[in-house]
């Protein structure tokens, strides 16, 4: 690349765009749409697997205390817990934290408590045990289930399970369509390309004929398939910005349980994929389609 | 300056289009390059822009074997010669004074050279006043001196012009004859393809008569024969 022409190159690539107005606005509109659907499908899928995460960490393992437990022993078991592999988070449930549990859960439809006071009452002292991960599951309550003072060490492993397999499937999912989406992307944006090269073929032609190297004439049209590229995914970015802002101020009143990934965090991980789609596949659509016409 | 030693071309279709033809030109020359559609005129012009490979023989141009060059020498190849077609060629998005800028361009000449020759290529086919206008708003006559303005741009050695005047009315035609002639008299040789025998004959210069691929004559200040026709 000769140095004394980056500036004729880069001048040319914008000329090209303002030259070829319509082309330009198509190219750059089925990018938009193109990187768009690739974008939503990406943010879909981000809140998906954010939500089935939090459902899982929000399994914990209960440990129901004999009401014979002493209090040595409780201090053990709870500096034990705590220094257990896996564990996020411990938290002590006296009986009178299980009264109030139970009040608030079912207030004043039941009578199994009555007469019974905070202080006083049938139901258990526990640990709600926090997992980090749900592997560590199996580890935990085969490390407690059957010592002294325990009565019972209670987890769903089934729900664990199914949502384990559906975090899994859930990912694969999202990888395989973002993978086809990203090639449907592709296709489009160097297809659009193709079509404007292939528009601009006589001056192709005319530039061998006077003498241009390849790459003299090659730059202006891959500088140029970089800036639509580029404009189209800016583009989509910002719309598919817009869309997920208004989305979620209008679902997080419906759907209140699901905590959706702030705008900011879902357009970072978006963009990356989507500029780099964009650019890559204006770049290579446009050295590619040109190939075939500097074979003069 | 130009020579073609043994040249024969046998298109990929079997058709043969030049057999054993021999043409040597001197620099400074006017030469027409005559005969009836497939004579083998074009095939001449390619060959020499080394568009197409000839099947057997050299071609030399300024003293260079043309049927060596490797495929990244072309382009530098090409700029020693400056071509014009019948279809003229331009680039319909850029006005005149592009045109002629771009052709510049290619070759890295500097914007400051550019902007100093431009004009003088301009005057020199008399369009000063239709440097922005685009070419689809130039008739076809205008059209073509744009044309030869830019492939002189460069100040090519050698001009190649494939039947300049064959869109052109007969006046309109001629104009573009006397800029050719202009053009050689300040040093530039020109080899020009073409039908019109009026011009041929007129201008009394070095004519090569091409027949179904072999030259059939080739004399100084010849005439463009009937028979041929």
């Amino acid at each position: 690349m000769m140095l004394s022409n980056i500036g004729y190159y880069i001048k040319e690539g914008f000329n090209g765009i303002l030259r070829h107005k319509a082309m330009s606005m198509a190219a750059i509109i089925s990018i938009i749409i193109a990187l768009f659907m690739l974008g939503s499908i990406i943010v879909f899928g981000l809140n998906v697997s954010n939500v089935i995460g939090d459902m899982e960490s929000s399994l914990e393992v209960i440990v129901f205390l004999k009401d014979d437990m002493s209090d040595q022993a409780i201090e053990r078991l709870d500096g034990e817990l705590r220094n257990m592999e896996g564990i996020a988070d411990v938290r002590y449930i006296s009986k009178a934290d299980a009264f109030g549990k139970w009040k608030e859960q079912f207030g004043d439809q039941s009578d199994y408590l009555e007469g019974y006071t905070a202080e006083d009452n049938p139901l258990p002292r526990s640990y709600e045990v926090r997992l980090k991960e749900p592997s560590y599951a199996d580890d935990v309550v085969n490390a407690l289930n059957g010592r002294e003072g325990i009565e019972k060490v209670q987890y769903n492993s089934e729900v664990a399970d199914t949502l384990n397999r559906l975090v899994t499937a859930v990912r694969w999912m999202g990888l395989i369509i973002v993978g086809i989406l990203l090639v449907i992307a592709v296709v489009i944006i160097m297809n659009t390309v193709r079509l404007a090269v292939f528009a601009r073929r006589n001056e192709i032609n005319i530039m061998k004929y006077i003498g241009a190297t390849n790459w003299f004439i090659r730059w202006p049209f891959i500088i140029e398939g970089a800036v639509i590229g580029l404009t189209g995914s800016i583009l989509s970015l910002a719309l598919l910005k817009m869309l997920y802002d208004f989305a979620v101020s209008k679902l997080s009143s419906i759907l209140n349980m699901v905590n959706f990934i702030p705008v900011n965090d879902a357009m970072n991980i978006a963009m990356l994929i989507i500029m780099v789609t964009g650019i890559v596949a204006g770049i290579i659509g446009s050295a590619v389609s040109i190939r075939r016409y500097l074979k003069v | 300056m130009i020579r073609l030693v043994n040249v024969s071309k046998v298109y990929d279709n079997g058709v043969t289009a030049l057999s054993n033809v021999n043409i040597n030109i001197k620099a400074g020359d006017f030469v027409f390059l005559v005969g009836p559609s497939g004579a083998g005129k074009t095939t001449i012009i390619k060959l020499l822009l080394k568009e197409i490979e000839p099947t057997s023989g050299d071609i030399f141009v300024n003293d260079k074997n043309v049927t060596v060059l490797k495929r990244k020498e072309i382009p530098y190849f090409r700029r020693n010669i400056g071509v014009v077609f019948q279809d003229f060629r331009l680039l319909p998005d850029r006005n005149v004074y592009d045109n002629i800028a771009f052709a510049m361009q290619v070759v890295g000449t500097p914007s400051k050279e550019i902007r100093r020759r431009v004009p003088l290529m301009l005057s020199l086919v008399n369009l000063s006043s239709k440097a922005y206008a685009y070419p689809n708003e130039l008739s076809g006559g205008e059209q073509q001196r744009v044309v030869l303005a830019r492939a002189i741009a460069n100040n090519p050695p050698v001009l190649i012009a494939d039947e300049p005047t064959g869109n052109l009315d007969p006046d309109t035609g001629w104009d573009i004859v006397n800029l050719l002639s202009e053009i050689n008299r300040r040093g530039t040789t020109v080899i020009m393809a073409t039908h019109a025998k009026e011009i041929v004959d007129a201008m009394r210069k070095r004519v090569i008569i091409l027949k179904k691929g072999t030259v059939i004559s080739d004399q100084e200040k010849g005439v463009y024969l009937d028979d041929v026709k």
